[in-house]
């Protein structure tokens, strides 16, 4: 049987099937009536409340940097947060643009690719996980001089630079020194692209669930879905 | 609110061959092509407010359709209870059901097209259903170019099913 053949069949028993079937109407106005919590409706409230948070820990640190810019130390690691959570707002900026993107109108290839780069958001965490491991030798630094600024005492003076003759400040910074071009470098090998590196996919593995990886293989096939060539 | 819902539901009817395409193509089981029905209508119900007619209905539903089955092929999204309801959405007419199924070569297709890749199930399904290179190519979010070594590709693949089963 040719191919031809096949598909003038397939047609035209589509057509008897079209004729034989009809919907029901009772369940059809049950369908209708229904009113549903949308999943994205959810996950864009999430993330709003999420970006209001950095917002509000941007503002908090540019209020100190002002307060702070004629001292170094402190300003310096104000300004090491606020790079921290400028690059998370804008991250999760991206993720509301995708969400707020997603209408079943648009083209397949366009919303699948959207889907699957919210279902791998959580890749992103892992990835900034690691860039902001020396931004954990700042927070002390900001807080304490923050609290003492505000004539905070309940938790005594505990201001790190001066109780550490500023060795905390050089360790920090030789921390950013070391850490930062490691951790951008881990930010831009474990992404979604390299999977087919075998201690990629491995870190992806176990770091988030096999939703995430069937997500980001699924988004690669998209990618070549859209790149196919003669 | 009314009148748009009695329109929905005459393009709806005289369309409903879109939909069961598409959940035969998606769904192997009884109830799972029923449930994925109920899913594409809620969600075409949800869109047809922004639905201008500007664009064939067809087209549009194929596009909502396709993407719905898509994602809950792949289990990402259910928004509606399907227990909820007891009757089924699809219902045949008479005895018709057991004619249909008896056909064993539309059979053999509808296996190969559920065989394809997501997005080459949607290709094909559009590619029988006669639209154009321009349409297809619109729907799914790729270049004619694309479309056109997609089809020639899923021709081949199935041309060689086709021979192995005849031999």
């Amino acid at each position: 049987m040719e191919l031809d053949e096949l598909i003038t069949i397939w047609q035209a028993n589509d057509a008897k099937i079209a004729k034989a079937v009809k919907l029901n109407l009772k369940t059809l106005d049950l369908i209708l009536s229904q009113k549903v919590k949308s999943a994205l409706k959810s996950l864009l409230w999430q993330r709003i409340i999420e970006l209001s948070f950095h917002l509000m820990a941007l503002i908090l640190l540019f209020a100190f940097l002002i307060n702070n810019i004629n001292q170094l130390p402190y300003a310096l690691s104000a300004v090491a947060l606020i790079a921290f959570y400028s690059f998370i707002f804008i991250n999760c900026l991206k993720q509301i643009q995708i969400i707020i993107g997603i209408e079943n109108n648009k083209n397949i290839v366009s919303i699948q690719t959207s889907l699957m780069k919210i279902q791998t958001h959580l890749l992103n965490f892992i990835r900034l996980s690691v860039l902001c491991i020396p931004t954990f030798l700042s927070y002390p630094i900001v807080v304490a001089k923050a609290f003492s600024d505000l004539n905070i005492t309940v938790f005594g003076d505990f201001d790190v630079v001066k109780k550490t003759n500023g060795t905390w400040w050089y360790v920090e910074m030789i921390a950013y020194l070391v850490l930062i071009p490691l951790g951008l470098w881990f930010y831009k090998q474990v992404n979604t692209k390299n999977i087919h590196k075998t201690w990629v996919a491995q870190i992806i593995k176990k770091s988030s669930s096999t939703r995430v990886t069937k997500a980001i293989e699924y988004l690669n096939e998209l990618d070549d879905v859209k790149t196919v060539a003669m | 609110m009314t009148k748009n819902k009695e329109t929905f539901l005459q393009l709806l009817q005289d369309n409903k061959g879109i939909i069961i395409k598409i959940c035969n193509s998606y769904c192997t089981g009884k109830d799972d092509r029923d449930d994925l029905a109920q899913e594409i209508v809620f969600n075409l119900w949800k869109a047809f407010e922004d639905y201008t007619p500007d664009f064939k209905f067809s087209s549009w539903m194929y596009r909502i359709g396709l993407n719905v089955a898509i994602s809950f092929y792949r289990k990402e999204i259910r928004s509606i209870k399907f227990s909820a309801y007891s009757e089924d959405l699809i219902v045949f007419n008479d005895e018709s059901e057991n004619k249909l199924e008896k056909d064993d070569r539309s059979g053999l297709l509808q296996k190969f097209i559920q065989e394809l890749k997501e997005i080459d199930r949607s290709i094909m399904l559009l590619y029988l259903d006669n639209k154009s290179y321009a349409e297809i190519a619109e729907i799914v979010g790729i270049t004619e170019t694309n479309v056109a070594t997609k089809i020639s590709r899923i021709k081949i693949n199935l041309k060689s099913k086709t021979r192995i089963i005849n031999k």
